[in-house]
């Protein structure tokens, strides 16, 4: 129950299409969604493929409660091996597609080989084939999704896509869902594009069935209540209500880090989009929620139609996605940019060309950093002036990347290989080659860990230390939560429901959802087993990939360069305190790997 | 005495004052008591630009002209 039972295998090299039963086996000790995807991953590919080779393998996972009843539940993960890192990549992502994707009848979508020329994959009840992409090559998210929907006269679709970026081997390209959703990290879309796969476009009949729909009902609406008391401030503020606070801690990325607070914070936070100016124009519109959802933190925006970036293009002049926390930090204060409207704009493009806007705006600036020290100078980058705060730097090399020109091609290799090309490597904010979020891991300690051990390279969303971090800048104790919270963090990411839950939903509440929903009794304890279960996976695909305990590590500035100001002024990170007791803690060597006993309590021997 | 109070994130929502008067030798507990905000809402207090951990927010005395940040938690995202 609520697993459909089914998955759909789709080899893009013969053209085969075939349905296979889920592995029951597999489904009670992976849950689904990141977990489940992971298991799959790992017993259908060798993790030393490479990513953009047709042996690499995409997965497009949902999970036990998705498309249920449940708030939060319309989530579904895109789990592969990443071109940014050469290591597993799980990105995440809301709107209607994942339910689609379980309506239409399975748990689990498995794409391998490669298309000798671009199709899409089109699921319509019991009809799914391969069609013919040609027309689609080139073309938008946005385009792409409407020519599907009126080529099969069906706007019911809900469509899964890359974007040019993908199709043009951006390393951080994004498969982008209901046009403003998105499975934003790790180049997901980029490993799409290789695959000559332009987009899946879905449409599902069946519904979902659960094991006890009374006991159900009860406890997803009580739930719903919980969740009602402690997320009024997502609703009406969305993610980038930090970001004022990230300003006051100190911890807001600067200048490419340069800096841990900028002066110019409240022009692109979350009241500024809530601020009406002197002409009336008011950035914020509404707010959106994903299926099921009834936080509703997604932000619809608009742009003055007098504003630089779009005043002469009315094809802008609509509502779309608006500035989550993470974009308008990207977008923002790690580049210098104080324009809510330039910072809009490069959202939309993000949308549009299907790119990550957090590795795009830290690629860019670490460009701006080589342009001011003149390693770099303006006949490398198309005559833009490419200096910190400048907005129309932001949203020429926005559309220049999105559609892989001129100085775009090289921004689009992601910052370090773009680092490394000039020279200078040190200046490439990343883990394992990914780019840091929004977050300063010298004011935060254990996000600082958890950026370090993170299985997708950099990454604020696979742990949750916020807690242990604000009450002491400080390495100590962090390992333990930062374990923890990896952990459970897994096990949330394979449920099918959204983490933003978690500030109101602990193991017991996801666990009672879970026990009413789906076969087999789950309890708080069996999920966070889980979860560790998952985590261990993904970190030995990742040691079979070829990465060691070097690349648990963080760039120098962090570890060398204290803050310069806020309330860790003059702190640098703790890394070589907490990555032993980490070790320690996970069952690991010292060398990171974890141990037989450790492998054979988790069942991964 | 007078403190400088300046809130983040939602918690303007639950208090909208830019400083607070209190008695002398009051600690940054009072002060959050004072304002309304809920300690459990509450992810760091600093007091001119130092974090004040959550175990000192009942011993941290105040001062007057002291500028104190409440700041909302952290969620991620």
């Amino acid at each position: 129950m609520s697993w459909q039972g089914k998955i759909l295998r789709v080899n893009l090299t013969s053209g085969d299409i075939s349905r296979e039963p889920l592995n029951m086996e597999w489904a009670n000790d992976y849950i689904g969604e990141r977990g489940l995807g992971t298991k799959y991953l790992w017993e259908n590919m060798d993790p030393k493929a490479d990513p953009m080779g047709p042996d690499n393998v995409l997965i497009f996972a949902t999970g036990p409660l998705t498309g249920t009843g449940a708030s939060t539940s319309g989530r579904y993960a895109v789990i592969t091996k990443g071109p940014l890192t050469g290591a597993i990549a799980c990105s995440n992502s809301g709107g209607k597609f994942g339910a689609e994707l379980k309506f239409a009848g399975f748990d689990l979508l498995l794409v391998e080989g490669r298309s000798e020329k671009p199709v899409y994959l089109l699921i319509e009840g019991d009809e799914i084939s391969l069609q013919k992409a040609d027309k689609l090559w080139g073309k938008t998210v946005w385009e792409t999704d409407e020519w599907i929907k009126k080529t099969h006269h069906n706007p019911l679709l809900k469509i899964a896509t890359i974007g040019v970026a993908g199709e043009r081997g951006v390393r951080y390209a994004s498969v982008v869902n209901d046009l403003h959703r998105a499975a934003g990290r790790s180049g997901v879309g980029t490993v799409m594009g290789s695959k000559n796969l332009k987009a899946i476009a879905v449409r599902g009949t069946q519904g979902v069935k659960v094991k006890d729909p009374t006991r159900f009902m009860a406890v997803t609406d009580e739930m719903k209540n919980l969740l009602a008391k402690h997320t009024g401030g997502l609703t009406k503020y969305g993610t980038n209500a930090m970001m004022d606070t990230m300003q006051e801690f100190g911890g807001l990325p600067t200048r490419n880090f340069k800096e841990v607070q900028f002066e110019g914070y409240d022009k692109v936070d979350a009241k500024a989009m809530l601020k009406t100016d002197e002409t009336g124009h008011t950035n914020l519109l509404t707010n959106k929620a994903c299926f099921g959802c009834t936080i509703a933190c997604g932000r619809i925006a608009h742009i003055r139609k007098d504003h630089f970036t779009i005043q002469n293009r009315k094809e802008y002049w609509h509502a779309s996605g608006g500035l989550e926390y993470e974009t308008a930090f990207a977008f923002g204060p790690v580049i210098g940019v104080d324009d809510i409207d330039a910072c809009t704009f490069a959202g939309y493009l993000m949308n549009e060309h299907g790119m990550d806007p957090i590795s795009f705006g830290v690629t860019l600036a670490a460009a701006m950093e080589l342009y001011e020290m003149g390693v770099i100078t303006k006949e490398d980058t198309d005559g833009v002036e490419l200096t910190f705060g400048n907005p129309e730097a932001l949203t020429i090399m926005a559309e220049k990347t999105g559609k892989q020109e001129g100085f775009g091609e090289v921004l689009g290799l992601g910052s370090r290989l773009m680092c490394e090309k000039y020279g200078h490597p040190e200046l490439s904010m990343t883990v394992k080659g990914q780019e840091f979020a929004g977050y300063d891991s010298r004011a935060l300690q254990g996000m600082g860990l958890g950026y370090a051990t993170g299985n997708r390279g950099a990454c604020h969303l696979k742990h949750d230390t916020f807690e242990a971090d604000m009450d002491d800048q400080t390495g100590a104790g962090k390992a333990e939560p930062c374990k923890t919270s990896q952990d459970w963090t897994a096990a949330v990411d394979s449920s099918g429901l959204c983490m933003f839950t978690m500030g109101a939903w602990g193991a017991p509440e996801f666990a009672a959802q879970l026990d009413a929903d789906t076969e087999g009794e789950w309890t708080a304890e069996r999920l966070t087993h889980c979860g560790e279960r998952i985590w261990n996976l993904e970190r030995m695909f990742n040691l079979a990939a070829g990465l060691t305990k070097a690349d648990d590590t963080l760039p120098p500035r962090l570890l060398n360069d204290p803050a310069p100001s806020g309330t860790a002024k003059g702190k640098v990170n703790e890394l070589d305190r907490m990555l032993p007791e980490y070790y320690d803690l996970r069952g690991w060597s010292e060398d990171g790997v974890p141990t037989e006993d450790t492998l054979g309590r988790l069942g991964l021997r | 005495m007078r403190v400088g109070v300046k809130v983040t994130g939602h918690l303007i929502d639950l208090c909208s004052a830019t400083h607070v008067d209190l008695d002398e030798g009051a600690c940054v507990d009072a002060a959050l008591g004072a304002l309304g905000i809920p300690p459990a809402q509450v992810g760091l207090v600093s007091v001119n630009g130092e974090a004040v951990p959550k175990a000192k927010r009942s011993e941290m005395v105040l001062r007057e002209s002291d500028e104190m940040v409440v700041m909302a938690p952290l969620t991620g995202g």
